[in-house]
C-alpha cells in the first residue's frame, strides 16, 4: 500500500441558483432562516453556509477506507486529504489566514482529515435568502435565545428546561432536516413545544440533503462534518435574529464522548458537540460575525439521565416522540423506529431507566431489545462495549488518583478545555460527571450490566 | 505480537515526529506544562495529515500528553523519557489493534470480570519486548527499515503455546 493517501479535489465553483445546488447535486434551502425574522442573510453568513455545505459534500462523497476497504482493520485509510475550491462572495476575507487557519483547524479537529481550502469569487447571483425583500422584520422578543434542536432526547430536555421558567420570551429552535421522515417527527415536537410554552417557540427548519444520491453504501457514513453544518446553520440563524449566542443541549458525557476502545483514536470518536469544538466554533463565528459570538454547551455539566430526570411533567409525554437512533431514519424499515443496538439507542435507554422513566422505554420500540434476558449474545456486543468503557471509567474513579488513572486510560479527556491546564474545578467536574454516569448504568435492569458493573460496586440495582 | 506491531508500523509509515514529541515531553515535564508537547504534536500531525501514519502520531501525542500530565515521567531523563514515551505509544497501539478488540469476547466467558482481565492484558503487554522495539522505532521514525527485535526464546508450535501458562510464554 502507498504510505500517502491520495488527495481528493472538489471543485464547487459551478454552485449557485435558487438553492445551493452543487454540481454534485446538493441542496440547502436557507430561506426559512431569512423568513423567520424578515431579514436578508449577509454575505459572510451565506458564504459560511456554502463553505459548510462544500465540506459536507466532500465528506459524504469521499469514502474513508477506500484505500483498503474492509481489509483496513487498523484504519490506515481513515484520514483523507481533501481539497475544496469554493466560490464565495468575499474571497479575500476567507483567504486571510486569521480566518482560514481557525476554519481549517476546526475541520481537521472534527474530521481528522487534511483540508486545503481555496476560495474564488462567486459570480452567480445571491440566493433568495440574501436578496428577497421583506416587508417587516420580526426579530425575537427579548430576552430570547437560540438553540440547536435535533429532535433527540437531549434537545427536548434542554428546550423544556429553557421553557420551564419565564426567563425567556422567545426560544428559537434551529433544526436541520435531512429526510422527510425525520422532519415529520421534528415538526410534531416543535408544534407541541410551541403550544405548551404559550407560543414562545420559533422553529427554523433548514432542509438539506444530497440530490440524486448514490446508494447509501457509496456514501461516507461517519459524517464528521455534520456537526459543523449544524453549528453553522445555528450560527447563521442566531445572528439573523440578532442574537449573539447559540445553545447546544448535548449532555456532558455525550459531548466529551470518550472513546469506547483504544482503537478509537482522534476523531473516530465524534467531536460534534465536544466542548473544544464549541470553543473553536465560537472563535470562528466571532470573526465572521465581526463581534463576539458564543456557542454555549448549556448541559455539559449533566448526564443524559439527569437531563431526562429534569424534564417537567408538562413536557414528559413528549419523550416518546423524540428519536435517538443513528440509523432509524436511513434504513427505512417498516414498523420500527429505532435499532436498539447503536450507542445512541443504548445511551437513551440508559438515561431513561436511570431517570426512573423506564415506562417511556418500551422494549418493543426497538428492533433489538438488548435489555431482554434472552437477547442474543451477538446483539449485546455494542452494549458490552459501552459497559466495558463504563467499567474502565469505574476502575479509574475507584483508584487512589482518579484523575491520573482517567488520563492514563482516556488521554482524550485532556482535550476538554481547562482539564489539561488544571483550571480550578475542571477536573473535579469531569470526575463527578463520569461518576454519576457510571452510577446511572447500575440502574439499568439488565443482567449484562450487572456482569460488568455490579460485581465491583455496591449500587442498589433497583434504586429507582 | 512485536513482529506484527513492527510490520504494522512499517506499512503505515511509522510514527514521524515521535522523537520530537518525546523531547517536548521532557521539556514539558521540566516546566510542568504540556504546551511544548502539544506544539510538537501539532507540528508532527500537520506533516502526516491524511496519511496512514496520522493515527500513530495522534496516539503518540496522546501518550505523551498523558505521561506529562500524570507525572509518570518524573525521575526520568533524556533517553529514558524518549523510550518511555515510545513504549507508552506502542502499548497503546497493542491495545488499539489487538487487546481492546478481543476483550468483549473474553468477557463473554462465564465468570470473567474486568478485574481479572486487566491484569491479564497488562501481563500480555509486559511479556512483549517493547523496549527494544521502542528504541528501533525512535531510530526509524518513518517506519522504513524497522524490524522487530529477534525472538528471545525458541520457536514453539501453536499447540505447545496454547498449553503453556501465560507466565511461562516468553
Amino acid at each position: 500500500m502507498s504510505a500517502v493517501n491520495q488527495t481528493v479535489a472538489w471543485d464547487l465553483t459551478k454552485a449557485g441558483g435558487d438553492v445551493v445546488d452543487w454540481q454534485q447535486g446538493y441542496v440547502l434551502d436557507d430561506r426559512p432562516v431569512a423568513r423567520a425574522f424578515g431579514v436578508n442573510l449577509r454575505a459572510r453568513q451565506s458564504d459560511l453556509l456554502d463553505i459548510a455545505m462544500a465540506a459536507y459534500v466532500a465528506d459524504r462523497r469521499t469514502r474513508r477506507w477506500a484505500l483498503l476497504g474492509k481489509r483496513d482493520m487498523f484504519g490506515f485509510s481513515w484520514a483523507r486529504r481533501l481539497h475544496l475550491r469554493v466560490p464565495v462572495r468575499e474571497p479575500a476575507f476567507w483567504s486571510d489566514t486569521t480566518v482560514l487557519t481557525p476554519l481549517t483547524e476546526l475541520l481537521e479537529w472534527l474530521t481528522d482529515d487534511a483540508w486545503s481550502l481555496e476560495f474564488v469569487a462567486r459570480h452567480t447571483p445571491g440566493r433568495p435568502a440574501e436578496t428577497q425583500g421583506h416587508l417587516f422584520s420580526s426579530l425575537p422578543r427579548s430576552p430570547a435565545a437560540a438553540a440547536l434542536f435535533s429532535g433527540g432526547l437531549d434537545s427536548l430536555a434542554g428546550a423544556a428546561r429553557d421553557l420551564d421558567g419565564p426567563s425567556l420570551n422567545e426560544l428559537v429552535l434551529v433544526t436541520v432536516r435531512t429526510n422527510s421522515r425525520m422532519e415529520a417527527a421534528q415538526r410534531q415536537l416543535l408544534r407541541e413545544l410551541r403550544s405548551r410554552s404559550g407560543g414562545r417557540v420559533t422553529s427554523v427548519i433548514v432542509p438539506l440533503g444530497l440530490v440524486d444520491a448514490p446508494d447509501p453504501s457509496q456514501l461516507e457514513s461517519t459524517q464528521r462534518t455534520r456537526g459543523f453544518v449544524f453549528l453553522v446553520v445555528g450560527f447563521v440563524t442566531a445572528t439573523a435574529g440578532s442574537l449573539n449566542e447559540l445553545r447546544s443541549y448535548e449532555n456532558g458525557v455525550g459531548a466529551i464522548n470518550l472513546p469506547y476502545s483504544a482503537a478509537q483514536i482522534g476523531a473516530k470518536s465524534s467531536r460534534g458537540a465536544h466542548p473544544a469544538t464549541l470553543g473553536s466554533a465560537s472563535r470562528l463565528f466571532s470573526l465572521v460575525n465581526g463581534k463576539a459570538f458564543t456557542v454555549v454547551g448549556s448541559n455539559l455539566d449533566r448526564t443524559k439521565g439527569e437531563l431526562c430526570a429534569g424534564i417537567s411533567p408538562d413536557f414528559r409525554d413528549l419523550v416518546g416522540h423524540t428519536f435517538s437512533c443513528d440509523t432509524a431514519f436511513t434504513q427505512r424499515i417498516r414498523g420500527s423506529t429505532a435499532c436498539g443496538i447503536c450507542t445512541s439507542c443504548l445511551l437513551r435507554r440508559q438515561a431513561l431507566w436511570s431517570a426512573g422513566m423506564g415506562d417511556l422505554d418500551p422494549g418493543d420500540r426497538y428492533r433489538w431489545d438488548v435489555l431482554k434476558e434472552d437477547a442474543a449474545s451477538q446483539d449485546t456486543f455494542p452494549l458490552q462495549t459501552m459497559l466495558m468503557q463504563a467499567a474502565c471509567i469505574d476502575r479509574c474513579l475507584r483508584s487512589e488518583g482518579p484523575w491520573q488513572a482517567l488520563v492514563r486510560e482516556f488521554p482524550a479527556v485532556l482535550s476538554v478545555p481547562g482539564a489539561e491546564a488544571g483550571r480550578p474545578g475542571a477536573r473535579e467536574a469531569i470526575i463527578s460527571l463520569l461518576r454519576r454516569y457510571v452510577d446511572e448504568w447500575c440502574r439499568v435492569p439488565s443482567s449484562v450490566v450487572s456482569r460488568y458493573l455490579h460485581g465491583t460496586r455496591e449500587i442498589e440495582a433497583n434504586k429507582l | 505480537m512485536v513482529t506484527a506491531l513492527a510490520d504494522t508500523l512499517r506499512r503505515a509509515g511509522g510514527c514521524p515526529g515521535l522523537g520530537a514529541i518525546a523531547e517536548a515531553a521532557e521539556r514539558g515535564r521540566a516546566a510542568t506544562a504540556v504546551t511544548d508537547v502539544q506544539l510538537a504534536g501539532q507540528v508532527a500531525l500537520r506533516k502526516v495529515r491524511g496519511m496512514p501514519a496520522q493515527q500513530h502520531v495522534q496516539a503518540a501525542l496522546d501518550s505523551a500528553r498523558s505521561l506529562v500530565s500524570t507525572g509518570d515521567l518524573d525521575g526520568l531523563r533524556g533517553e529514558q523519557v524518549q523510550r518511555r514515551v515510545a513504549m507508552s505509544f506502542l502499548e497503546r497501539l497493542i491495545r488499539a489493534n489487538l487487546l481492546d478488540r478481543i476483550t468483549p469476547k473474553l468477557m463473554q466467558q462465564p465468570g470473567r470480570s474486568l478485574d481479572d482481565l486487566v491484569p491479564y492484558m497488562d501481563h500480555c503487554i509486559d511479556q512483549a519486548d517493547l523496549q527494544a522495539l521502542a528504541d528501533r522505532l525512535l531510530a526509524h521514525e518513518d517506519g522504513r527499515g524497522l524490524r522487530a527485535p529477534s525472538r528471545r526464546g525458541p520457536r514453539r508450535s501453536t499447540r505447545e503455546l496454547l498449553n503453556t501458562p501465560m507466565g511461562q510464554v516468553g
